[in-house]
């Protein structure tokens, strides 16, 4: 081209655009008025105003200006979530100008992110689906709201994305001080069909991505790739690892590297950087190269053997070879452990293959494996799902025989009983079992089958480099051995050998008999030992103190023993060692390293510890040093010698016994042994003791009565030791013991005087002193000359009824006893036949049946004149029970049932007889004053007689006695040909003195009695001890009959307790 | 000093009280065992025809003894039946027998042995009776029929001979055909445990029940011995070695062997023999890699490569990892983009011509440059 023609292209390229500037300038004037031809510059300022006219439409048009007005007001995403939708839908980079924003935004769709560092690549309002952006702008992590609300539950916290674009978050803690934080990338979806209402957590599929966690310093990474396939699982937490963990992981087309190992095929469920849950046929190879499979489920672990003895699956255990979990606690065994130890334990039928080099392992310790309890449900009977084992055997779905058994003939009848046993037995055809395969240096194969029997072989077991052991259960243990297989000195105690050709040793047996070096392989792989296999190697005297702990840590125990039963027996199996007498015993230093373990001793066990340590002072002085209070002292003090040791049990001896028998054993044996020391201890003894400690002795139920008496017993004789006994012993009003006022009418001269000349044992004096003791309180004084006058009073009364005759030759006599077996009416016959009875209303009224005739016989007696009725059952405040009503139980208030006679019933048989001052009604039951007191104040109130029977019961108020107690003491008291008198019953005080109490109460003759009367028990008066067995109460109105009772308060009193004792027991025999 | 003479005749002196002592030891020895197994005239009175009835006996009870130790040697066959095993360090007809042969027992009855020794009695008695020739050289005519031993096991093994033997001494004659005789050794003790074992055995038709054996070896106070002769064979032979049961002061010994059939022991791993590759090497049946694997890290645009093959061996190599791709001959070598940046598990398969196979893993970290400075 010439130039002139280029200057003229020139020119006409300038005029033109001249003459569009131009028109330009003429069409939008610089003023910026908004015209039709000409708009007006839009600016913020009218967005905010078009803002909060129209939200959504703002934002739409002006988007920009949208997320400027983010900038400055970020809580309006949240207003107006639909506005910030529509902007980030036009173009993910709004969202990435301003992540903040998103973070809001997504709060508002209940998830939250605590940080976001990448750019999104794409995010979908619709679905909630976003891509993150990686470090080279590669999208690194597909996931959508679901799946964030999904890991949101089950704990999972602190969500963020990272600058490389991967999910973030951080689990529950599992155990204290476990760092839980996780990184997922890749593509994490929730299936359609699989989100609902509650999505759960472990619904989350990750593919082709990464999930990561640490573990202590380490960074623990799994692949998902190719078609292979992650499944998120709700977090583990502390005590289960059933349906939880960090991801179930599905190799497909590719093995998957896991901490533990490679999954080569099948599932495995992650649930730790140790545990790894491999499922039924998935195909494992352990970081050392052993492959693992199983039928079943399948723990593989690092965290020790003691792991496997604990697991609920089936495990296998990859360790050090001195495991030092099976003590007890689990270890993990990640990092530089040289695992050369594998612990196998199978269970519920799986069948487990292990493969491995020979030698892979030093050892491989195979556990014992149970019997196989498979069970199939047969169906539903009775309300109660019933199964049917592999055994052919009925369970619960707990596995055990069903409480309150079953209809076995519904069962068999079941539509699906065919079935199900079919099933059932179908399971014997896989039982548990180990198959254990070891790869030799020339390539063949060695197996070991381990089932619930003894092992079994396949292939040559020569020269086998790895140790092979097969331990069980101590329970499990009767008549079966510790076995091993192994190569050279490993095994002791070879009973066989394998051979080439002749001896070459290479297998041996462990042998019950001789413990030496096959120690090392209880140590490290038994689970636990029993008693007898611990005494059995004690004895052997091999070991020193630590092997002597070691070994006693190995003590197995039932759960329900607790650690300081667990303890106790440890420290006091090692006195049976052969070697304990010795001074220099190993055993005796191991008792030392046991002790300095405990921070104090139980006052519960501090005996046996004692016991276990005699003749060892400094042992058994830090023994009582480290205990609290020493429960049974008598005891403690016949396992000691040594003076300084006995008055240092008798300091720790505060709260002494409870729980023990009825005679308060515990105690008994501590005042037993006070009684050989001197008077300084006996009284420090009395000083220490803690009468009102709850638990102790002295306020435990029932026997708390004889507690006190044997207390009292002891002082006897002992001026100095009772007053000291009495100033220290608590009022206790619930028992009826005042020892104020019991030490005032005690120490009273008179009453020495007139015990001295009746020549009273302890019982009567007790007794008389107890009774005199409410004889005064009842009067409201207790002033010298009262206590001579009530003395005398009791004195008098039991004087009377020393010579009352109850059972003689003109006696009617009405024997009735309980349907039970043991009350027998024989021995009431006989008794009265010995007294000289000649007639006997009937010598078989037994049990409900007997009830109307018995009544009958009270009724008609008038004629028969003096009579003696006889009860010989359970007993209860308001009711003789014929059947039924044992003790504890025995209380109705309903008055007329055919099971038992009350004492309306009675006193309407009575009254209706009339001449009730020829009746004596001995009771020989429980309750049998309370049911007397009723008695007397319905006679009085309801039915207004003025005369009543003579009393006799076995047990005072509120209590309960013991079967035969009191017709075994009469026996011994009553001379068979001579009338039963009154003497009879009260020389029956002093042998049951002990155990209960009697009660006389006869009406009262004299004017000079009625101060001392119960106001309760109107018109008669006890003889005797009285309250105190600490349920003693008023006769209490029943309720349902208010015409047939009255209370029994204000009423002229006619009848006088003589005699009153106590019982203090319940159990089985109680009557 | 003395002359070499003098020397020459204590040596001569010395040789020969050597030869009389060698001498009287040997025939002491003879003495004691009874050697030859024949009974010696010097221990039987022939003056009567009881001292002929205790020579029998004597004799009938001797080879019981014998009889009874060759049995357990020979799982309680006089004659082993087939199928048997032959074994060269055992002595007689060197076989034993198989009481299972993989899953056909042939396990002798009670009964069975008890006729195996009647047998063993028949065809060895004559040989301690020796054509009573001790007698013979008395002046005795013995004439005898037809043997026939009669075995009872009990808590001692009973023995009853009908031996019909006419003997003449001058004009004397006499006939004497029963015998009797006892060993005291508790065979049915024995054959419990053996009984057991087998039943144990046929339990647990194709396994050793090496478990239950030493057990009952513990509980029974015998030890026992497995040998694997011939490991071209799964046969095992066990040896049970009674040490209170004595016979002659020696344990009792009882051998016997089962045949197995274990090639499904071999078969999940595709060898059973030695395999042979088509170059012609034999597998060791296992993949011997040793090369130590250890994690690597590498950077963004940086060569990133690791060779898993140091020692050239012919393995072939493949990996699971999106990453890379390993050579066959396992060499890896890339490099590395932004978006590898991160730490990544890597699994590489090493196989070899015979079908084993080795998984390896190690964990590969990618960083940027800028990372290096962040992070170092």
């Amino acid at each position: 081209m010439s130039k002139v023609k280029l200057s003229k292209v020139k020119l006409f390229f300038w005029f033109i655009l001249f003459v569009f500037m131009f028109h330009l300038a003429i069409a939008c004037p610089p003023d910026n008025s908004d015209t039709s031809d000409c708009p007006k510059e839009y600016t913020y300022d009218q967005f905010q105003t078009d803002f909060a006219n129209n939200p959504l439409a703002a934002a739409e048009q002006h988007p920009e200006q949208y997320m400027q007005y983010l900038v400055d007001n970020p809580s309006v995403v949240t207003e107006h979530p639909e506005a910030y939708e529509a902007v980030i839908s036009k173009d993910v980079k709004y969202l990435n100008q301003n992540r903040g924003a998103f973070m809001s935004y997504v709060d508002t769709k209940g998830i939250h992110f605590t940080s976001i560092g990448s750019d999104l690549n794409s995010f979908d309002v619709a679905s909630g689906k976003m891509e993150t952006r990686g470090i080279s702008g590669e999208t690194k992590t597909t996931l959508t709201f679901d799946v964030i609300k999904s890991l949101q539950t089950e704990g999972r916290h602190n969500f963020a994305i990272n600058e490389a674009g991967e999910l973030v978050y951080e689990l529950p803690p599992r155990y204290e001080g476990d760092l839980r934080s996780v990184i997922v990338s890749g593509d994490l979806e929730i299936k359609s069909n699989e989100v609902g209402p509650a999505v759960p957590a472990e619904k989350v599929i990750i593919s082709n991505g990464k999930f990561s966690f640490k573990q202590g310093s380490e960074e623990i990474v799994i692949e998902i790739n190719g078609e292979n396939k992650g499944r998120i699982l709700a977090p583990c937490t502390y005590g289960s690892i059933d349906n939880c963990g960090l991801m179930e992981v599905e190799s497909v087309d590719a093995p998957i590297v896991l901490p533990q190992g490679i999954l080569q095929t099948g599932k495995a469920r992650l649930i730790s950087g140790d545990e790894v849950l491999l499922h039924p046929q998935a195909r494992f190879i352990t970081q050392k190269g052993a492959t693992i499979e199983g039928t079943k489920e399948t723990m593989f672990t690092f965290l020790g053997g003691n792991y496997c003895s604990k697991s609920k699956y089936s495990c296998v255990a990859e360790v050090p070879n001195n495991d030092k979990s099976s003590s007890g606690t689990t270890m993990s065994y990640t990092g530089d452990f040289e695992r050369d130890k594998l612990v196998v334990s199978a269970r519920d039928g799986n069948q487990i293959t292990v493969q491995a080099q020979d030698g892979l392992y030093k050892s491989v310790v195979v556990k014992q494996i149970s019997s196989y309890m498979g069970k199939e449900l047969v169906g539903e009977i009775d309300g109660v799902k019933l199964y049917i084992t592999n055994e052919e055997y009925f369970v619960n779905e707990e596995g055990i025989y069903p409480e309150g058994g079953f209809d076995a003939l519904k069962l068999q009848n079941h539509p699906n009983y065919a079935e199900a046993k079919r099933k059932a037995l179908a399971l014997n055809e896989n039982p548990s079992l180990v198959n254990l395969i070891l790869i030799k240096s020339d390539g063949s194969l060695s197996s070991i089958i381990f089932n619930k029997d003894e092992p079994l072989a396949q292939g040559n077991l020569l020269g086998l480099q790895t140790k092979v052991s097969y331990v069980f259960k101590p329970s499990d243990s009767f008549n079966r051995y510790y076995w091993a297989i192994g190569s050279g000195d490993d095994v002791s105690n070879a009973q066989g050998v394998i051979s080439e050709s002749i001896l070459a040793v290479v297998s041996g047996l462990l042998s019950k008999e001789d413990y030496g070096p096959e120690l090392e392989i209880i140590f490290d792989n038994a689970d636990g030992l029993g008693s007898n296999e611990i005494s059995s190697i004690l004895d052997t005297d091999k070991l020193n103190a630590q092997q002597m702990v070691d070994l006693v840590d190995k003590m197995s125990f039932s759960k329900e023993e607790t650690d300081r039963e667990r303890a106790t027996k440890q420290f006091t199996i090692l006195s049976q060692s052969h070697g304990f007498k010795n001074s220099e015993s190993a055993a005796v230093e191991a008792q030392r390293i046991l002790l300095s373990r405990l921070s104090s001793i139980s006052e519960f066990v501090v005996v046996d510890y004692l016991i276990n340590s005699y003749g060892r002072e400094e042992i058994q002085k830090e023994i009582i040093d480290k205990s609290e209070n020493i429960r049974s002292p008598g005891e403690a003090l016949s396992s000691v010698s040594s003076e300084e040791l006995k008055r240092a049990i008798i300091e720790k001896s505060r709260v002494v016994g409870g729980g023990d028998s009825k005679y308060a054993r515990s105690l008994a044996n501590y005042l037993e042994q006070l009684g050989i020391l001197s008077p300084e201890l006996q009284i420090l003894a009395v000083d220490t003791i803690n009468f009102e400690e709850y638990s102790g002795a002295f306020k435990n139920g029932y026997r708390q009565g004889v507690a006190f008496r044997r207390m009292l017993a002891f002082a006897e004789g002992k001026p100095e030791l009772m007053g000291r006994l009495l100033d220290r012993m608590p009022t206790r009003e619930d028992l009826g013991f005042n020892p104020p006022v019991f030490k005032e009418i005690y120490f009273n001269p008179d009453f020495q005087k007139n015990v001295d000349i009746m020549d009273s044992d302890f019982p009567e004096k007790y007794s008389v002193a107890l009774t005199v003791q409410h004889y005064l309180e009842r009067k409201g004084t207790w002033t010298a000359e009262d206590i001579s006058t009530a003395t005398t009073l009791v004195f008098e009364n039991r004087a009377k009824f020393v010579t009352y005759d109850i059972l003689d030759d003109g006696t009617y006599y009405i024997p009735i006893t309980h349907e039970e077996e043991r009350f027998e009416n024989s021995g009431m016959v006989q008794l009265a036949r010995d007294s000289g009875v000649r007639d006997i209303a009937s010598d078989n009224l037994k049990g409900a049946g007997a009830k109307e005739p018995f009544l009958d016989f009270v009724k008609s007696s008038v004629d028969k004149g003096k009579t003696t009725i006889h009860f010989s059952n359970h007993g209860g405040p308001n009711h003789q029970w014929l059947s039924a009503g044992s003790a504890d139980a025995a209380v109705s208030d309903e008055m007329r049932r055919s099971d038992a006679i009350s004492y309306v019933e009675l006193g309407d048989a009575l009254a209706e007889r009339g001449n009730l001052g020829e009746v004596t009604i001995m009771i020989d039951s429980c309750y049998s004053k309370d049911f007397a007191d009723n008695l007397y104040g319905y006679l009085y109130n309801t039915k207004g007689l003025s005369e009543f029977p003579v009393l006799i019961t076995e047990t005072n108020r509120g209590q309960v006695g013991w079967v035969n107690v009191f017709s075994e003491a009469l026996k011994s008291t009553h001379v068979p040909g001579t009338p039963l008198e009154g003497h009879d019953i009260l020389n029956t005080e002093p042998l049951t003195f002990l155990q209960q109490d009697l009660s006389v109460t006869m009406p009262i003759s004299s004017e000079e009695e009625q101060p001392f009367v119960n106001p309760a028990t109107p018109g008669v008066i006890d003889l005797g001890s009285t309250d105190d067995a600490g349920v003693s109460l008023p006769p209490e109105k029943p309720s349902g009959e208010p015409a047939e009772t009255s209370p029994a308060l204000n009423l002229p009193p006619t009848v006088i307790e003589v005699s009153q004792n106590e019982a203090d027991m319940a159990d089985v025999d109680l009557g | 000093m003395l002359k070499r003479g003098q020397i020459t005749i204590f040596i001569i002196i010395g040789i020969i009280v050597l030869f009389v002592v060698l001498g009287i030891f040997f025939f002491l020895q003879k003495i004691n065992t009874g050697g030859l197994g024949v009974e010696e005239d010097k221990q039987i009175n022939v003056d009567n025809t009881d001292s002929l009835k205790i020579f029998v006996e004597h004799c009938q009870e001797n080879t019981a003894k014998e009889g009874l130790k060759f049995l357990a040697e020979h799982g309680g066959y006089y004659q082993v039946p087939e199928p048997s095993m032959s074994i060269s360090f055992l002595s007689a007809s060197s076989k034993i027998p198989y009481y299972f042969y993989q899953e056909s027992k042939n396990f002798p009855t009670l009964e069975q042995i008890q006729t195996e020794l009647e047998v063993y009695l028949a065809d060895q008695l004559p040989v301690c009776l020796d054509n009573f020739k001790v007698f013979e050289k008395e002046g005795w005519k013995i004439e005898s029929g037809a043997i026939s031993p009669e075995v009872k096991f009990k808590d001692s093994v009973l023995l009853k001979l009908n031996y019909p033997l006419q003997i003449s001494k001058g004009e004397s004659q006499q006939s004497k055909d029963n015998f009797q005789g006892r060993v005291n050794f508790n065979f049915l003790e024995i054959y419990d445990i053996i009984n057991k074992t087998v039943a144990e055995q046929e339990e647990h038709l194709n396994y050793v029940p090496i478990g239950w054996i030493s057990a009952a070896s513990l509980q029974n106070n015998f030890t026992f011995e497995l040998s694997y002769p011939d490991s071209e064979i799964d046969a095992v032979v066990y040896s049970f070695n009674f040490k209170e049961h004595i016979i002659d002061d020696e344990p009792y010994h009882f051998v016997f062997a089962n045949k197995y059939d274990w090639t499904e022991l071999q078969q999940g791993r595709g060898i059973r023999e030695e395999v042979v590759s088509e170059d012609g090497t034999q597998s060791s049946g296992k993949l011997d890699y040793q090369q130590i694997v250890e994690d690597q890290r590498c950077y963004v645009e940086d060569i990133c490569s690791y060779n898993l093959n140091i020692y050239n061996d012919p393995y072939q190599f493949e990996d699971y990892s999106p990453l890379f791709d390993i050579s066959k001959d396992g060499r890896i070598s890339f490099r590395p983009q932004d978006k590898d940046v991160g730490v990544h598990q890597i699994l590489v398969k090493v196989s070899d011509a015979f079908g084993e196979e080795k998984y390896l893993n190690f964990k590969l970290e990618i960083k940027t440059l800028g990372g290096i400075s962040e992070s170092e």
